[in-house]
């Protein structure tokens, strides 16, 4: 199984535990989750972001096997695109993680449609996670609310080859994937279960997207693990769609390559 | 065998099949018995009536389903001491064995005493909602600190203090003091850290299971468990003798 929404770093919130590449996959191997995709903590609140990109793919070189790491890019600061290439070219990153709400900017705003547009040009998957930890829990002082994704169609429809990840959105209710019918025709859209919850949900949502969206995502460490793997058992699933939630659908949104890459 | 204290189950009783397949699915991580309470709509500021259309709710799904699921009578303490302690009697003689509490009225509040009174006399535990949130509360929302200040008040009485109080951290540290409060593991995302902190500050004895389903998942708030390494017998206390003790419920024959 591959999670495709794992985190490592530091947490400036709290004792994280699991925030090691050996830590972290001894708790998803727990679950029984093999591999992840990894996006740096520290990139939340970093300044030069960049140091916690290159930090995350020097500490991940041992086990890209396992762990792929997903950079982090600020559309909205200047010269990302350096720090893109850099981690593209010399780090082969296996794509990006985008943080509109800690980095303050619209996925519709024009640096975020550039870097879009790079990201298709060189077929490198990007996931949005609109928030990371529970806005009603946050530090007082470091209250981030929830962006809104209620343009992603329009996005989609701009970069048709782009292929986008949510993560830790409520499907069930999520603005972005209001219209069911859109979301059936985008396969390059895909969004996790980190956050999706309510007894039986998973099943409703194969139901309403299909099963070819769906990815497991577990916002570990943050998150516990666990609860994906018990949210598929209380999902109804059939062994194929199972299979397509836990692997197939990740191969897709990573592209074949991804593994390849990081055998080689 | 599992015991979920806090689950709002709001299937209509009389789809007989839709009740099952709730059930079922808790059967999946042997949830044997649910504490469920609250009807089909969460009700902020329940009427008279709609506290007696919840409260039937709940005892049509106990009466249908003794053998898996308890009900607590739930009261909306601004609407009066007799109003409260009346439906109270109607739904305990009716097979209700608690009293549920939610946002209609901050529980260190006057209002509230009389129902703490008769709940200490009769010997049964109330939940009470509790979450702190960054951004602010509801009006009448009730904090773990109100929770503290009642569980000083009324040292006798058994509280259940829903969610943790929301915000983990300062949940747990707002009521370690207060021996009387159990707080319920129910709620908000399964985030890491949350048990392993009430183990370590309350000890297992003082933890309940529960999840708040329907509107969480049984997977994800038993994943919150589950994924702590303890001692089984302290898996047991939380997960199920806890529970059995604070409701007094009877031992399967
Ligand atoms: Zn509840």
């Amino acid at each position: 199984m591959i999670d495709i929404n794992a985190s490592l770093g530091e947490w400036p919130f709290g004792a994280l535990q699991y925030n090691t590449p050996p830590s972290l996959l001894n708790w998803l191997g727990a679950a029984g989750i093999q591999q992840a995709c990894v996006a740096p903590l520290e990139a939340l609140l970093y300044k030069d972001i960049q140091q916690a990109n290159v930090r995350l793919h020097k500490a991940l070189r041992p086990y890209r096997n396992r762990l792929l790491p997903f950079c982090a890019i600020d559309p909205s600061y200047p010269d990302w695109q350096t720090d893109l290439d850099q981690c593209r070219t010399q780090w082969h990153t296996a794509g990006v993680r985008l943080f509109p709400s800690y980095h303050s900017y619209q996925i519709t705003d024009a640096c975020c449609l550039e870097l879009f547009e790079v990201l298709q040009d060189t077929d490198l998957p990007v996931q949005i996670a609109p928030v990371v930890s529970d806005p009603r829990m946050h530090h007082p002082r470091a209250a981030v609310p929830a962006a809104n994704l209620e343009n992603l169609p329009d996005v989609l429809r701009r970069f048709p080859r782009l292929r986008v990840a949510l993560l830790n959105v409520r499907a069930e209710n999520d603005p972005a994937l209001k219209d069911s019918a859109f979301v059936r025709s985008c396969p390059n859209l895909f969004f996790d279960i980190a956050w999706v919850d309510g007894v039986g949900r998973v099943s409703e949502l194969v139901e309403r997207f299909g099963d070819e969206h769906i990815l497991l995502g577990t916002n570990a460490p943050l998150m516990i693990p666990l609860s994906a793997i018990y949210k598929l058992r209380e999902g109804d699933l059939s062994e194929a769609q199972r299979g397509r939630i836990t692997r197939d659908n990740a191969i897709r949104f990573l592209g074949e390559h991804a593994f390849a890459r990081a055998n080689a | 065998m599992i015991i979920d204290v806090h689950c709002h189950i709001m299937d209509d009783p009389a789809d007989r099949a839709a009740v099952d397949r709730t059930l079922e699915l808790a059967g999946r991580f042997d949830i044997q018995r649910l504490i469920t309470s609250m009807g089909k709509d969460l009700i902020v500021a329940p009427s008279p009536e709609q506290i007696r259309q919840a409260n039937d709710h709940v005892l049509a799904l106990v009466k249908g389903w003794s053998d898996r699921i308890s009900g607590y009578c739930y009261l909306n303490p601004r609407l009066g001491r007799d109003a409260c302690l009346d439906e109270l009697h109607r739904c305990l003689d009716a097979g209700c064995i608690a009293i549920k509490l939610w946002v209609a009225c901050a529980c260190d509040q006057p209002e509230v005493f009389p129902i703490v009174e008769r709940a200490i006399d009769l010997d049964i535990p109330i939940l009470q909602h509790t979450w702190v949130k960054t951004g602010g509360n509801m009006p009448d929302e009730s904090t773990p600190l109100h929770m503290a200040r009642l569980a000083q008040r009324y040292p006798q009485a058994k509280l259940v203090m829903a969610h943790c109080g929301g915000a983990w951290e300062y949940g747990i540290k707002a009521v370690r003091n207060c021996p009387n409060v159990y707080p319920d593991v129910s709620g908000g995302n399964p985030t890491q850290g949350l048990l392993e902190m009430a183990l370590r500050d309350l000890g297992p004895k003082r933890i309940l299971f529960g999840t708040d389903a329907t509107l969480r998942s049984f997977a994800s708030q038993l994943a919150k468990v589950d994924a702590v390494k303890m001692p089984a017998r302290a898996r047991r206390l939380v997960l199920h003798d806890n529970a059995m003790r604070l409701f007094n419920l009877p031992k399967p024959a």
